[in-house]
Formats: C-alpha cells, structure tokens, sequence
C-alpha cells in the first residue's frame, strides 16, 4: 500500500468522523500489528478505532483495548501471555484452540 | 431471536476481528433489550468476555455502534484522492493563495538579492521613510493626508459616505456623522422595503419572526420610541425617514438615534481611514520617490535628447556637406562607369578617377544606407 493511500484514508476519516487524523495515527501505531496478525486490513483496523473511540475519546486506551479484544477473540496461549505481558486481566480467558506451538 | 456469531469461517479458520464484532454488534442491541425484559446482563457479560473487565467500555463502545463501523469501513475505502483534494481545496483559498505568494517572494529573495542589494534596499527605505516623515511635518500630520486622501479615494470609489470629509476639507467627525445618519436611513428603508419587512411599527414589535427582540436595547428603545411618536400604524421605514429628518434639528427625543447613527458613522469613518490609509501610504512613497529623484531624472532626460539632437545633427551636416562639396562630382564619374548586372565596371574613367569613384559610392553607403541596392567584389 502505498503511503499517501494511508494518508488519504487517515485525513478522510479525521475530517468526516469523531476521531483526528493525529489520534487515528496513533491508534494505528498500537494496535496495527495485532490487528493485522488477526486478519484485520487497514480499513478495518481504522473502522474499529473509530467506532471504539467514539465514547472514551482516548485513543491510548482505545488502541490498548482493541489489541486485547483481537487478542482474547484468538483465544491461544500465546495471546494469553501476550495479554498478560500487556498487564491486562487474563482470570476469564478462555483458551478457545490448541496452541500452534503444541 | 438472535443466533450465535462464529468466530470461525467455513473453513475452520478464525474470522478477522472486525467482523466478528461487526456481526456481534448487529445483535448487540438485542441483546440488552432482552435483558431488560428478563432482568439479566448477558451484554455486560459479553463485552467483559469479549475484552476483560478493564476494557469493556472499548468493546461496548464498538458494540453499540454498528453503522460507525460500517460507515467509517466504506469511507476509508473510498478515501482515495481525499488528501490530495484537501491540499487543493487549501491552495484554492484565499489563506493558500497567499502562502503561495509568500513562498514565491520568498523564493525570488532567496535567488534575486543578496546581502549588498538586500542592505541597498534597506537603505532605500529608511531614505524614503526619513523623507515621509519630513513630509508629515510639512503636511500637518498624518491624519490631515490621509483624511484627505481617503476622501478623494473613497469617493472615487461612489462610497458617498465620505464626501463630508472632502467638503469640510478635514476630517470632520460631525459633518460626517450626519451625512452618513441620512445615508443609512435612506438605506434601511430600501433594505426594509426590498425584503419585504417593512410592517407597521406596531406589527413588527407584537408579531414580526424578523426580530424585535434580537435587536439591540437601544435600538428596540428607538422602535418603542417611534410609535410613542408617530403612532403603531406608520410604516417602520417612514419612521425612521421622519425620525432621521427631525433627529437633525429636534435633538432631544432622537438624541440617542443620533448617537447611536453618529457611532455607526465614526466606525464607518475609521473603517474608510484604515482602508484610505494602505492606498495613501503607497501614493505618498511613490510621490516621495519622484520628488527626490525629479532633478536627476530631469537631468539625465536632458541629457540623452541632447545627445539625440547632437547625433542626428552630426548625420545631417555629414550628409548635407556630402551633397554639397561631392555631389557633381559623383555625377560625372557616375557616367564613366557601367553597374550593369549590379557589378561596377569602369568604362571611360582613369584608374585614379575610378579608385575615386568606389571610394565616394563607399562614403554614400555610410551616410545613405537605405540607397545600397548591393555589394562587388
């Protein structure tokens, strides 16, 4: 992809919904990875730091939260460890598959 | 009754994260909605499943918005071009324009001047502002030329405002404030009339949307004031066209209306000031200049016509002193030799006569250019 369709799809987004192209940027730069290791692409990605963002107004913490959704909805160990490295609450995860690892 | 989401596809594999959430937040809704008719907290239960207690407002926050997700999707989709059209937009603006025009100037500073034409230019001005000032000494100050000024501009200009400048020949705030009250009375009925907003007095307090009640306290004691004068049935506008008429000789009554005109008339008359004030100074610099520079300019040109006539006289004597002592003597060896073919050959002239000859036709090429029809050898 090349860099200004990224910037096209950032300043299109900051100038028509709840979310500046500065936070959408920020977002994607803490959650991008996980994001795209579960399969998400960029438009997805931006759709769901939006839509998170909407009520907190706190990209920090809506980029952290999206990256433990992705993470717990892939249900491995190794998202466990992840999460828990992230120092998020990992009591209630439910390790849903067989670790590729195994 | 809402179904379970699979997190996985046909295939076996995991889903990709938006559309799981997508397709869970298309139930979301449901979902509470059956809660509060069973009084259970299944959502609340989902969104912890989903992301932890810590980062359930994120999950609940995507859950609850399903259309944001798909209309931020779309968008981001089409996206392309967005920035490129932002810039346009931008260069297209007035702000844009004169960045432009910045980065130009800044642009043939960087290649045109360098530190001595820079330093020169610096010079120049503060000649030019020493000059200005020595002028404003002489002229009474600023605010008498550009009183002046801004009344011969404006005026040019059909802003009819300002001729009270020019008649009192000052800036006269009073004159000016009286000619302008009756200007802008005479304009408010147009504006009324044209708009159709001119009621009666009484309509337009007790039943006008336009806004009795918007207007300032002044004015709405203005209003009130003219139907205590003139009576609810007169129209608004010939209210204020009577109030403007008596306002100029009754004072009292209209003493506010005239202040609150005369405080129009002082903003309007600074606004034409402040505007005059650019062209003035511009006029005024060039004028400087030419005053400074009218003895050397004047010099030079005479000058460079003296050199002009001096020139031109030099070719004609040259020429008239050719004809004169040379003529007859270019007509007699003319006959000697044939040109024939456009080649010279002498025909009954002596080698000195001939040698003669080709040195006169050389003479007359210099001093007649426009009489060589060719060259020999």
């Amino acid at each position: 992809m090349d860099k200004i369709e990224i910037i096209d799809k950032l300043n299109n987004i900051g100038n028509n919904f709840s979310i500046s192209t500065d936070q959408l940027a920020e977002g994607l730069q803490n959650a991008a990875a996980v994001l795209k290791t579960q399969g998400n692409d960029i438009d997805q990605s931006i759709a769901l730091l939006t839509a998170g963002n909407a009520i907190t107004q706190d990209v920090s913490k809506t980029s952290a939260g999206i990256r433990t959704i992705a993470l717990r909805i892939s249900g491995t160990e190794e998202a466990k460890d992840a999460i828990a490295d992230m120092g998020e609450d990992v009591d209630d995860f439910v390790v849903r598959t067989r670790s590729k690892t195994d | 009754m809402y179904q379970g989401v699979s997190v996985l596809d046909p295939n076996g594999n995991l889903r990709n994260t938006y559309d799981i959430l997508l397709d869970i937040s298309k139930i979301y809704k449901e979902i509470q909605a059956e809660d509060k008719v069973n009084g259970t907290n299944r959502a609340q239960a989902l969104v912890e499943q989903l992301a932890g207690k810590n980062r359930s407002n994120i999950a609940a926050s995507i859950l609850n918005n399903p259309e944001m997700l798909e209309n931020v999707y779309k968008t981001s989709q089409q996206s392309q071009g967005s920035a490129q059209e932002e810039l346009d937009k931008y260069l297209d603006s007035v702000e844009g324009k004169l960045q432009k025009v910045t980065n130009k100037i800044q642009e043939i500073a960087t290649i045109t001047f360098n530190s001595e034409g820079l330093k020169t230019l610096l010079d120049i001005a503060v000649a030019l502002l020493g000059a200005f000032t020595k002028l404003l000494d002489v002229a009474g100050g600023l605010s008498g030329i550009l009183g002046t000024l801004g009344g011969i501009v404006l005026q040019k200009n059909g802003f009819n405002i300002i001729k009270a400048f020019k008649d009192s020949g000052k800036v006269g705030a009073k004159s000016a404030a009286k000619s302008i009250s009756k200007d802008l009375l005479g304009e408010l009925q147009n504006v009324l009339t044209k708009n159709d907003l001119d009621l009666s007095i009484g309509d337009f307090i007790t039943n006008s949307q336009s806004g009795f009640g918007t207007l300032s306290e002044e004015m709405q004691g203005v209003i009130l004031k003219m139907r205590e004068t003139y009576g609810e049935s007169m129209k608004l506008s010939d209210g204020f066209v009577n109030m403007g008429k008596a306002g100029e000789t009754a004072g009292g009554a209209f003493g506010k209306v005239k202040g609150i005109l005369g405080g129009i008339a002082s903003t309007l008359a600074n606004v034409a000031i402040s505007t005059a004030a650019v062209v003035a100074i511009g006029y005024l610099i060039q004028q400087v200049v030419d005053a400074i520079n009218w003895k050397e300019i004047a010099v030079e040109k005479g000058k460079e016509a003296q050199k002009n006539i001096s020139d031109i006289k030099t070719a004609y004597d040259e020429q008239e002193s050719f004809v004169t002592d040379s003529a007859d003597e270019y007509t007699r060896l003319r006959r000697g030799v044939s040109t024939k073919g456009g080649q010279n050959k002498n025909v009954a002239l002596s080698n000195e006569e001939y040698e003669r000859y080709l040195s006169l036709n050389k003479e007359m090429a210099s001093l007649f250019p426009s009489l060589v029809s060719g060259y020999d050898s």
